[in-house]
């Protein structure tokens, strides 16, 4: 457990502009190994293909709930950089259209902040493998936004 | 299927089957016709926030994925392969990491063209706090799409009788 008693790395990475410290604050997305670069269009998340992410062995594909979390991962990194001031999200409910089977190959993922509230946001997440084009999966989510001075530290 | 298919044993072979689930070490407590129960030992890296000490969001969603798409499996006549159209999941409140969750989901309804499914998530410390609520739809393909082996691939053994499935 870290013995930080505060929320500095949430602070860093988005000083930087860079998920660097909201990862390491994050293990369960580490071990995905989720990897997040940037394009003209803002952050591209990519979700490595690893065979402990398969699900269905007869296709082979990509396991739907590391579908899932690999898309709310996407979402709520992409908030805490996107947010006008410093916020925690917290995921209030999250909803996955599965589009087709993800196949074991890398999959990508992009975020786009629908409406950012004072106390609420709304996200749509989008998945692809080969193209953008063609989706594997779409999410939207609402967060609650928590003021940093009210999130609880354990 | 017969009354007295093992659905445990099935269950227990398609969480293990899958390396994902597999490699989270997700096991099955229960399972009966179209209601299963699954538990999830705790793990070190199931943590998503360190600094608060919860559980990753992501790692209900895979509990629940797992569960929903396996309380269909063997929740109809005869297994199908029933692919995942959507699943919503309504995070009641966080999970704490240490402790094991636990999730029970039930065959709700179906009809020739979807299965619904309905789960519910909890901590083994806090059995009576739901940690989060899914609600998944699951399509019934053509009989062709599914293998003819499949039911053999599940269950883990031949077994023979009238499919006794009702539409609704």
């Amino acid at each position: 457990m870290s013995d930080t008693s505060s929320l500095d790395w949430l602070e860093q990475s988005r000083a930087i502009n860079a998920p660097d410290a909201i990862l390491d604050n994050m293990p369960y997305a580490r071990w995905l190994g989720i990897e997040v670069t940037r394009d003209n269009s803002g952050l591209v998340f990519t979700l490595p293909a690893r065979r402990d992410m398969i699900g269905n062995p007869l296709l082979p594909a990509i396991h739907g709930g590391a579908m899932g979390a690999f898309m709310e991962t996407a979402a709520i990194i992409d908030t805490m950089l996107a947010l006008r001031t410093a916020k925690m999200p917290k995921i209030a409910n999250f909803s996955i259209d599965y589009l087709r089977a993800g196949k074991c190959q890398p999959t990508y993922a992009r975020c786009e902040l629908v409406r950012e509230g004072k106390r609420l946001a709304n996200l749509r997440v989008h998945a692809w493998q080969a193209s953008e084009d063609r989706l594997v999966a779409t999410a939207r989510l609402h967060c609650v936004l928590a003021e940093l001075d009210q999130t609880s530290i354990r | 299927m017969t009354q007295d298919t093992d659905w445990r044993y099935a269950m227990t072979r398609y969480v293990k089957g899958m390396p994902h689930t597999r490699a989270t070490g997700l096991e099955v407590i229960k399972a009966s016709k179209g209601d299963v129960t699954m538990r999830l030992p705790w793990q070190p890296w199931f943590a998503g926030d360190l600094s608060r000490g919860l559980v990753h969001g992501g790692v209900i969603t895979m509990v629940l994925d797992t569960l929903c798409t396996g309380t269909v499996l063997c929740g109809l006549g005869r297994p199908e392969i029933c692919p995942t159209l959507d699943l919503r999941i309504d995070h009641y409140r966080p999970a704490r990491v240490g402790h094991a969750m636990v999730a029970n989901a039930i065959i709700v309804n179906v009809t020739g063209s979807i299965a619904t499914v309905e789960g519910t998530l909890w901590q083994v410390n806090a059995p009576e706090k739901t940690i989060a609520r899914a609600v998944g739809s699951f399509a019934r393909l053509p009989p062709e799409m599914t293998p003819h082996n499949f039911e053999r691939l599940l269950c883990g053994r031949p077994t023979h009788s009238p499919n006794t499935e009702s539409h609704v």
